[in-house]
């Protein structure tokens, strides 16, 4: 799994460097992800731009993930576009899920509710 | 008036399309029931739609009924179990593509095919982590049909161009 943290102040950027999320690679993304939020990145921006298909089982993975961050923090999800993107909306957890644009636009929101 | 002859026109012209199957492509292929296998399907699946000519938004739609649908099946008709065989079969019509998706684990119960799985989506209040699969293949096709014939579950899904 490719995935690359870069930290600007308090935030962790979190660029998922893969085109497909689904089940053979769900548990690792999880697993990897919740090792970052227990190293203390408590702050993420969480980059899928790269993404071109995701399935329900992997969109499972990223709730896991939100409940792993509990109300210790904040995760913003950006880059969401496609057949990523209508199954956040289909499955309504984009009413869940802190959803923008762009990763400067995640970054203009933890501005803005700090 | 006239939508009532347009409805009939276009049901001719499907009945008419159903009754000689002009079938423009067709691409069978096979894998064991592991998840890693499901991507070969998804890489057959797109040189089908390439064939196709058929745009991403569809391309994609297909994708992901394509995968969930696969996923149930490794997961509760082979109860996760890796080696089992599945066959899909992806044809294309003039109107309508039609995945057919075959394996030989636990038929699908009465229970699941009888109920109303596009409305039945998990509660997000709850924070589900799954149980999305069949109601997101009901909400995208547009005809589902299961059957159990000699031992083989057969499930044909039909999406409209």
């Amino acid at each position: 799994m490719n995935i690359n943290i870069t930290k600007k102040d308090s935030l962790s950027i979190i660029s998922l460097n893969e085109t497909r999320l689904d089940a053979s690679i769900a548990p690792q993304f999880k697993q990897e992800m919740e090792k970052i939020i227990a190293d203390g990145n408590t702050q993420i921006i969480l980059d899928i731009s790269k993404l071109s298909f995701m399935d329900s089982s992997s969109l499972g993975a990223m709730v896991a993930v939100l409940k792993a961050m509990g109300n210790q923090g904040k995760m913003v999800v950006s880059g969401a576009s496609g057949v990523v993107l209508d199954l956040f909306k289909l499955t309504r957890m984009d009413n869940v899920f802190t959803l923008v644009e762009t990763t400067e636009d995640a970054q203009q929101y933890f501005t803005e509710t700090a | 008036m006239n939508n009532r002859l347009n409805s009939a026109q276009e049901k001719q012209k499907n009945t008419l399309e159903d009754t000689f199957i002009i079938e423009k492509l067709m691409v069978n292929c096979s894998i064991t029931s592991d998840f890693s296998e499901v991507r070969k399907l998804s890489s057959e699946l797109q040189y089908f739609c390439d064939q196709e000519q058929l745009n991403s938004d569809i391309s994609g739609v297909l994708e992901l009924i394509l995968v969930e649908a696969v996923n149930n099946v490794i997961e509760h008709a082979y109860d996760n179990k890796p080696g089992f065989p599945i066959d899909v079969k992806f044809e294309a019509f003039l109107t309508k593509v039609v995945i057919c998706i075959k394996d030989q684990g636990l038929a699908v119960p009465d229970v699941v095919r009888n109920r109303d799985a596009k409305t039945d989506m998990p509660n997000i209040t709850e924070l589900p982590e799954g149980g999305w699969g069949l109601g997101l293949i009901y909400t995208l096709a547009d005809d589902i049909e299961h059957s159990n014939k000699n031992g083989f579950n057969i499930m044909i899904i039909t999406k409209k161009l």
